[in-house]
């Protein structure tokens, strides 16, 4: 309790301190239109991702299929990896992630270390991709982009580096076509969904998965982020935006403020029988670990996957709790496994001081070893 | 930045100069009296409460020109969630909150901001179930009662009919669906539902009254609405009263937090660090709550109960459109559904005449190699037939010359015997030479 005046005035100041801040922060926030306008030139690299606010690494379309596209990004080491590695990202949020701006790049660093390196864009869902399957998504659109690569390359399989959820749908893909994948890379990925760590495992346990599909069709983005914001209420809706008057100055960290805010909400809706068949295969029937998962009639066992495997994931991910991500390396058939541990969160193993350096580097270097 | 919003600004700041002038000569007069080195008593709670007002004018004046401020720079430039996220009524709401953690001089303990903010948590949870948001609300971007007014809306027109009972249901729905979404405590929460459940046996009644002119068939899904909607506030009131009792936990915990750092003398007296403290404890005991098997079973009743709501919404919409020709967003996902099944026939097919395509190139190459190999095969054999002419050549003038040595030899054969019997003859006529020789000599 605050008793003393001398006291009341000290919060008073502090808070005018605050407020004095907040005020720069919106002169600087109103200057912002100057920023952003002189980077226009770079959104002719983006590709269509509407929230890129500085430079994304350049990339040439090599593929489409309706929304979904493969991207090759232009190499940029003179020495390059003879296997490419195809990045397979989640269909939740955008892989804009991946490649946010020039020193928060892991593409780039990838690029820069010598890799190959493609990309799946799932594109923004709409009513057309209602009635898509993970059949669909896995034997039809990776399996396409990776046998493309395969014929460009002449070669007979490819690096595969799956995040999140593309990294369960990579996992997936490398069980049923392990003659097609060289090396797994797996990124904060859930495999073992039989977790009390994490509060989407448990909410999605107590809740009627047709019930929501059938009454939305595809699942709104606004509504999982709703969901994901549950999951640190108070840190994520209020914490977070206090916090940001204190770096509203200074413009650079304010443009990363905002570039990562308009991240978070550039959410596609959710194909409706692919999240379906993903709530209620894993999230609620933990089928892939069982082993009883199939795929179009096929059962998916992970004992399939003996290629090398590298599984990397974050010790403080709230998300995709560590506990369901290191399954992986228990039950896959290969003897080449490592694992890969940062000390982040789920977004931070993207964006973060700490990974920016070292992870892209550590991937490169561990995929230069095994082609 | 707009002439006026700078000008705000500076008026603001200058205002927030005065105050704080007005507050340390208050303070320093009160540190005076209580040194005992004046007389005069302070007008303690004149001044405080003046201030105060003051101030709590200022916040309230700073929050809401920061979210036009920030509506108007930005607006155009970020997605409409962010905006609605990035609520900055809650610097007023923490200012109250942060003047309710004050105690008063002399030990009269009171609660200056009123209301008390945020300390409950109750107030912020209850955004999170309110219209707006769409997690637990389950009608997404509509609020239930739009939603609602649009199915009665469109029922009406189908129906052809201005008053009825219908526009008396829907204004039903609109006042209790308002009060519920309005309501901050649970125990109110419940008493809506109370008077829902009585409510909507009326209504049914009247959905079965010949005045209102449907057929049996509608009048069970308006039925079933009624019976679906009283299950979905019965369930919210399930949840807010969970949600209520946790923000209670909360803010004991939050104040005991309080507490304990003001007797250690270190009170947490910066709205940054308070906001902070106030972030950690109520998340701390909320993602608690949160991670129960009991609170995923509410979440999970509520949820469901939303989305069985919204399900029979939507059938309701369609019977109101099935006698027009607008197509029916069943009759939509049919064809969206075997447009899917088409391309995927489509892929099935490009992938297999890729595959056969590979197969024939790998034919006409196999075919190519045979040929050539034929080709060489011919050539190879030709070869070899050259070689095996040149080497009977060789053999038989090989077999020639092995004639005439041959030959040659048994010439030299003959002669060689020719010349032993000569030898031979020679020997003997020696040898009788020799013997009449040493006869001679003896006789």
């Amino acid at each position: 309790m605050l008793t003393f005046p001398h006291k009341f005035k000290e919060s008073l100041e502090d808070f005018n301190k605050y407020a004095a801040s907040l005020k720069k922060g919106m002169e600087n926030l109103a200057s912002l239109n100057e920023v952003t306008a002189d980077q226009a030139e770079h959104h002719v690299n983006c590709g269509g991702c509407r929230a890129c606010r500085a430079c994304c690494t350049k990339k040439e379309l090599i593929y489409q299929d309706g929304k979904r596209k493969l991207y090759r990004y232009t190499p940029r080491a003179k020495k390059v990896c003879p296997v490419p590695t195809m990045v397979v990202y989640a269909m939740v949020n955008r892989y804009t992630m991946l490649d946010l701006q020039p020193n928060r790049s892991i593409i780039r660093n990838l690029l820069d270390h010598g890799q190959d390196v493609y990309l799946i864009d799932w594109g923004y869902t709409d009513r057309m991709d209602r009635f898509l399957t993970m059949e669909d998504y896995i034997d039809g659109f990776i399996n396409d982009c990776v046998d493309i690569v395969r014929e460009r390359h002449q070669i007979a399989a490819v690096n595969l580096l799956g995040v999140c959820q593309g990294g369960t749908f990579s996992t997936v893909y490398a069980a049923l076509y392990p003659e097609k994948v060289k090396n797994l890379i797996t990124m904060v990925t859930p495999i073992d969904f039989d977790t009390k760590e994490c509060l989407l495992n448990v909410w999605a346990s107590a809740f009627d998965a047709d019930l929501m599909i059938d009454a939305y069709g595809n699942v709104p983005g606004d509504m999982m982020n709703s969901a994901y914001t549950m999951l640190q209420p108070f840190s994520l809706s209020i914490q977070k935006y206090i916090n940001v008057v204190q770096i509203m100055e200074d413009t650079d960290k304010l443009t990363d403020f905002l570039r990562m805010e308009a991240w978070i909400f550039d959410s596609p809706d959710q194909p409706g029988e692919t999240l379906r068949q993903f709530l209620k295969e894993f999230y609620q029937g933990n089928k892939l670990v069982k082993g009883e998962f199939k795929l179009d009639g096929r059962m998916v066992e992970l004992k399939n996957i003996t290629m090398p495997v590298l599984n990397i994931y974050g010790d403080f991910d709230t998300l995709v709790p560590p506990v369901s991500s290191k399954a992986l390396l228990k039950h896959v058939g290969s003897k080449d496994v490592e694992e890969l541990t940062y000390p982040v969160g789920h977004i931070g193993m993207f964006v973060s001081g700490k990974t920016q350096k070292t992870l892209a580097p550590k991937i490169a270097e561990w995929i230069n070893k095994r082609v | 930045m707009p002439k006026e919003q700078a000008d705000w600004l500076k008026t603001w700041q200058d205002s927030q100069e005065k105050l704080m002038k007005q507050y340390a000569g208050w303070g320093e007069e009160w540190m005076a009296n209580m040194l005992g080195n004046t007389k005069k008593e302070p007008d303690f709670l004149k001044g405080w409460f003046k201030s105060q007002g003051d101030l709590g004018g200022q916040f309230s004046e700073f929050s809401k020109r920061l979210n036009e401020m920030v509506k108007n720079t930005w607006g155009d430039k970020i997605p409409a969630d962010m905006l609605k996220f990035m609520n900055i009524s809650f610097f007023e709401e923490f200012y109250k909150n942060w003047l309710s953690s004050l105690e008063l001089p002399g030990g009269v303990k009171t609660s200056p901001g009123g209301d008390g903010g945020w300390q409950q948590a109750t107030d912020f949870f209850h955004s999170f179930l309110d219209k707006d948001n769409p997690y637990f609300s389950s009608f997404s971007n509509g609020k239930i009662t739009d939603h609602m007014n649009r199915v009665f809306g469109m029922l009406q027109g189908a129906l052809g009919q201005e008053e009825s009972a219908l526009s008396d249901i829907l204004n039903g729905y609109q006042e209790f669906f308002g009060k519920m979404f309005d309501s901050t405590t649970s125990q109110s929460t419940e008493k809506l539902a109370e008077v829902f459940e009585a409510w909507a046996k009326e209504m049914e009644k009247n959905l079965s009254a010949p005045k209102l002119g449907i057929n049996r068939e509608l009048a069970h899904d308006m039925s079933q609405l009624l019976v679906l909607s009283q299950d979905y506030i019965q369930t919210y009131s399930k949840m807010a009263r969970l949600i209520e009792a946790t923000g209670r936990k909360a803010g004991i915990r939050f104040q005991t937090k309080l507490s304990e750092s003001a007797l250690r003398n270190k009170p947490v007296n910066k709205f940054v660090d308070l906001c902070a403290l106030w972030s950690v404890e109520n998340e701390a005991v909320f993602t608690e709550v949160m991670g129960s098997q009991e609170f995923a079973k509410l979440q999970g009743d509520f949820i469901n109960a939303g989305h069985r709501l919204k399900i029979q919404c939507n059938k309701l919409a369609e019977r109101a459109l099935e006698p027009t020709p607008i197509a029916l967003k069943r009759d939509l996902d049919l064809v969206i559904a075997e447009i899917t099944q088409m391309k995927r026939d489509v892929r099935t097919l490009q992938r297999e005449l890729r595959e056969k395509g590979k197969e024939t190139q790998m034919a006409r190459e196999a075919q190519a190699a045979a040929e050539e190999e034929v080709k060489k095969t011919k050539i190879a054999l030709k070869a070899a037939e050259v070689a095996a002419q040149v080497e009977a050549t060789r053999v038989k003038d090989a077999e020639g010359a092995t004639q005439v040595e041959a030959k040659k030899a048994k010439a030299a054969g003959a002669a060689a015997e020719d010349l032993a019997k000569r030898v031979k003859s020679a020997g003997k006529t020696v040898k009788a030479a020799t013997t009449s020789k040493t006869k001679s000599k003896n006789v």
